[in-house]
């Protein structure tokens, strides 16, 4: 029996290994001599390095990733004068979990920071299906140690995500693979769709409020700010500018963020209505542009960044 | 639960090792495999387990009074009992729709309107296999083949035993119970082969029958729009697909029984290397076509008897058996198809030419045997179109068209030679070919050890880069 379950854990073993080597060996075969940078990519892991210190580390869903899209990254760093690395992913593709198993993935390669911006946007609380896609993990570059975060992390789905992770990299797109960035930036709205409103909430909520999702992602996000406590970073919430205003289900996750702001001394920043009239800022009704990235960054993240310094500077003063 | 699924596998593992940790227990053992065997079956819809246990309590009463009684109009009785039960929830869930339909289709060609309501019944899974388990166990006793069990756990676990409850092997009593009774210890040759079995199980399923059906079910479906060529490879392909879906899951079951140290009887023996169709039904489906030959075709006098009676015989055997597979023309049709190609062999008596393995020196002597089982195939897979179609008229315009336009250039291209299934059937034939006179395509386990391990580790990578993981459901499911 012993021997038995021996040459079946043998046989798994070899197997793994097996497959770990060639798909590694075929990732490197196709990003080798590509430059790989935050804004010229969507994907997390190729970005990540090893080592290294960061002022900011933002995380969250396409309204986060706007924030390096198309050089917007370089025009962040330049305005508040730090260095940032952005893991927000857009495309349907983010979710609280995934961006919580890339922050374990940068600490594990020995990287530090000293902030985290975390972009929330409330569909990401409340979809069981954005947080089912088994496609979520079929750019990113494979690492072992990778797969084995998404083993042990938070995920729905996992069986299917892990697997589509491993052999998408055997898909003829994949030998494409290469720099992308999704392209809204240059775009400006002329006027406020209502119906087109609408419709992005339908395509954002499709079963409406989840709330078994929104208890799901409540314990996700308690995860993450754990973590980023236990390695001494400072974590903050940033509500970004809409057309709209507030997204469906907005006071559940404020008051959330109240709650957590009282447990875990986390501050929340709330802009969901400051461009309310500006549609030039807006490539749709609540993705910022760059010229929006531009001043949202300059009229409302420096403060904050500065007043981060401010208090970084008295706490190693003292 | 799917045999292809992630709940399985961790399924199999905890209930594996629970299992042998009770290794000297066998009361424990049987009853961890009727647990394991109702949640199995209950993951799908627990509340068909309800006619589980009915067929299961029904049969083993019966066969404890049947132990009891000598008086011949008794007997009979009893016996009638069991079959009209497990025939009636049969025929109930499985057909009473089909009946009706046809009832009301067949009066109203004689100017009525009988308006006859059809229930929306759901044909529990795998209900065919249990309730012709159970009724060989009542007709064995009956007959007096075997000594009713008075092990009720035992009893129970053999008609619920989770790796064949779905899909088969169809077992007999006299197999499959003494096993429950008697001591299993970890037998690792069995273990070690039964992962094997499981393997290329899998390969066929995942690689072969998963992926062919993809395309089957484009040029079935839109089979106006195809023309005669592209008509026959779907009809080839079909073939395969059924071939690697089926056999696929009878691998998966026998080799998961092996795990549990059960042996399982043979389901599939290469039916595509047969040389006749006599030879064919010989080869698959054989815990079925030994069924209906144990207790309809030989109880009706077999082939003894005069040429019509023989006649009659077969044309029995084969219509029930196309209607077993279900509660359509289509399936009766199929088994039509296959009397028709059986009946000329029965009359020429070269029903049982061939009763063995093609030995290699057969066909350097004489390639004209190649040249049979390639006819065979195709006489196999003309017949599958109609247990593909869903209707009788669809089949025959099938057949039709392909008739007609078999040489005109297709309307669109598949590129088969370039998807990585047709060389997992070409995998298929090859090592099938070579263990042709064994249990199974992957019976290896006296090949040099770093061969072996070589297959296995290269068998399991194709599943992995070219299987198709979407859960897609077996066929014999639905049967």
């Amino acid at each position: 029996m012993i021997r038995f379950l021996i040459k079946i854990l043998l046989f798994w073993l070899l197997f793994i290994g097996l497959v770990f080597s060639i798909t590694y060996y075929q990732c490197q075969k196709v990003v080798k001599g590509k430059q790989f940078q935050n804004h010229n990519n969507e994907e997390s892991l190729i970005i990540t390095p090893k080592n290294e210190h960061f002022d900011y580390l933002i995380l969250g869903i396409s309204h986060a990733r706007n924030f390096s899209r198309h050089h917007n990254h370089q025009r962040v760093e330049s305005i508040l004068e730090v260095n940032m690395l952005n893991y927000g992913k857009g495309a349907g593709k983010g979710s609280i979990a995934n961006q919580h198993n890339f922050f374990k993935y940068f600490l594990s390669r020995h990287n530090s920071a000293d902030n985290i911006f975390y972009v929330i946007t409330m569909p990401m609380f409340f979809s069981n299906i954005m947080d089912a896609n088994a496609y979520t993990y079929e750019n990113e570059i494979f690492s072992p140690k990778f797969f084995f975060i998404l083993l042990f992390g938070p995920e729905v789905n996992k069986g299917e995500k892990m697997y589509n992770y491993l052999r998408s990299k055997y898909n003829t797109r994949w030998k494409k693979y290469g720099t992308w960035s999704a392209n809204i930036n240059e775009n400006a709205l002329s006027e406020i769709d209502t119906a087109a409103i609408s419709n992005g909430f339908r395509l954002a909520y499709v079963k409406g409020l989840e709330m078994d999702a929104f208890e799901r992602n409540k314990r996700y996000l308690i995860k993450t700010i754990e973590l980023a406590q236990k390695n001494g970073i400072n974590i903050s919430f940033l509500i970004t500018p809409t057309l709209f205003g507030e997204w469906p289900g907005h006071d559940m996750v404020i008051k959330f963020l109240d709650e957590l702001e009282q447990q875990y001394n986390v501050k929340t920043y709330n802009f969901c209505c400051v461009y309310l009239d500006k549609v030039e800022y807006f490539a749709d009704h609540h993705h910022l542009n760059t010229p929006g990235v531009i001043a949202f960054t300059e009229e409302y993240l420096k403060p904050i960044v500065e007043e981060n310094k401010n208090k970084n500077q008295k706490d190693s003063n003292r | 639960m799917l045999f292809n699924s992630i709940v399985f596998f961790v399924f199999l593992s905890i209930v594996f090792l629970i299992y042998w940790l009770f290794r000297n227990k066998l009361k424990v053992q049987n009853i961890i495999v009727l647990v394991a065997s109702y949640f199995f079956y209950g993951w799908w819809d627990w509340r068909f387990l309800s006619l589980i246990f009915i067929s299961s309590i029904v049969d083993y009463s019966i066969g404890l009074a049947l132990s009891q009684v000598d008086k011949s109009s008794k007997r009979k009785l009893l016996l009638f009992l069991s079959v009209s039960a497990n025939i009636g929830i049969l025929g109930f869930f499985k057909y009473f729709n089909f009946f009706i339909d046809s009832f009301s289709s067949f009066v109203q060609f004689f100017g009525f309107n009988p308006n006859i309501p059809s229930l929306q019944v759901i044909l529990p899974v795998g209900i065919s296999f249990y309730t012709f388990q159970t009724l060989s166990y009542t007709i064995d006793v009956y007959r007096k083949q075997i000594e009713p069990t008075k092990d009720i756990i035992a009893f129970f676990a053999f008609v619920s035993f989770f790796p064949q409850l779905v899909a088969g092997p169809i077992e007999r009593a006299k197999n499959l119970i003494p096993q429950f009774l008697k001591r299993r210890d970890f037998d690792i040759s069995l273990a070690n082969d039964g992962m094997r079995q499981m393997l290329w199980g899998f390969f066929k399923k995942l690689v072969i029958a998963d992926n062919c059906s993809v395309y089957v079910n484009e040029i079935f479906g839109n089979y106006h729009s195809h023309t005669g060529g592209t008509l026959l490879l779907g009809a080839v392909l079909f073939g395969f697909q059924i071939y690697g879906d089926f056999s696929g899951y009878s691998d998966i079951a026998i080799g998961t029984g092996r795990l549990f140290g059960f042996n399982l009887m043979q389901n599939f023996a290469f039916p595509y290397f047969s040389r006749d169709i006599a030879e064919f039904w010989r080869r698959w489906h054989i815990s079925l076509s030994t069924w209906f030959r144990d207790y309809i075709y030989i109880p009706l006098g077999g082939s003894r008897g005069n040429r019509e009676m023989q006649f009659r015989n077969v044309l029995i055997i084969f219509l029930v058996s196309g209607f077993w597979h279900g509660a359509n023309f289509t399936f009766i049709a199929w088994g039509a198809v296959h009397a028709l190609m059986f009946i000329p062999l029965l009359l020429a008596k070269k029903n049982r030419q061939h009763t063995d393995c093609i030995e290699h020196r057969d066909i350097l002597i004489n390639p004209w045997v190649i040249g049979k089982v390639i006819i065979t195939f195709l006489l196999v897979t003309v017949a599958w179109i109609f247990f593909r179609m869903p209707t009788l008229g669809g089949a025959l315009h099938y057949i039709e068209i392909m008739g007609q336009s078999i040489f005109t250039k297709p309307t669109k291209q598949f590129l088969i030679l370039q998807q990585a299934f047709f060389y997992g059937i070409i995998i298929m034939l090859v090592f099938e070919w070579i263990n042709r006179t064994r249990k199974h395509g992957l019976q290896i386990g006296r090949w040099p050890t770093i061969v072996r391990w070589f297959i296995y580790l290269s068998i399991a990578f194709f599943i992995f880069m070219f299987g198709n993981f979407n859960q897609v459901e077996f066929i014999y499911f639905a049967f």
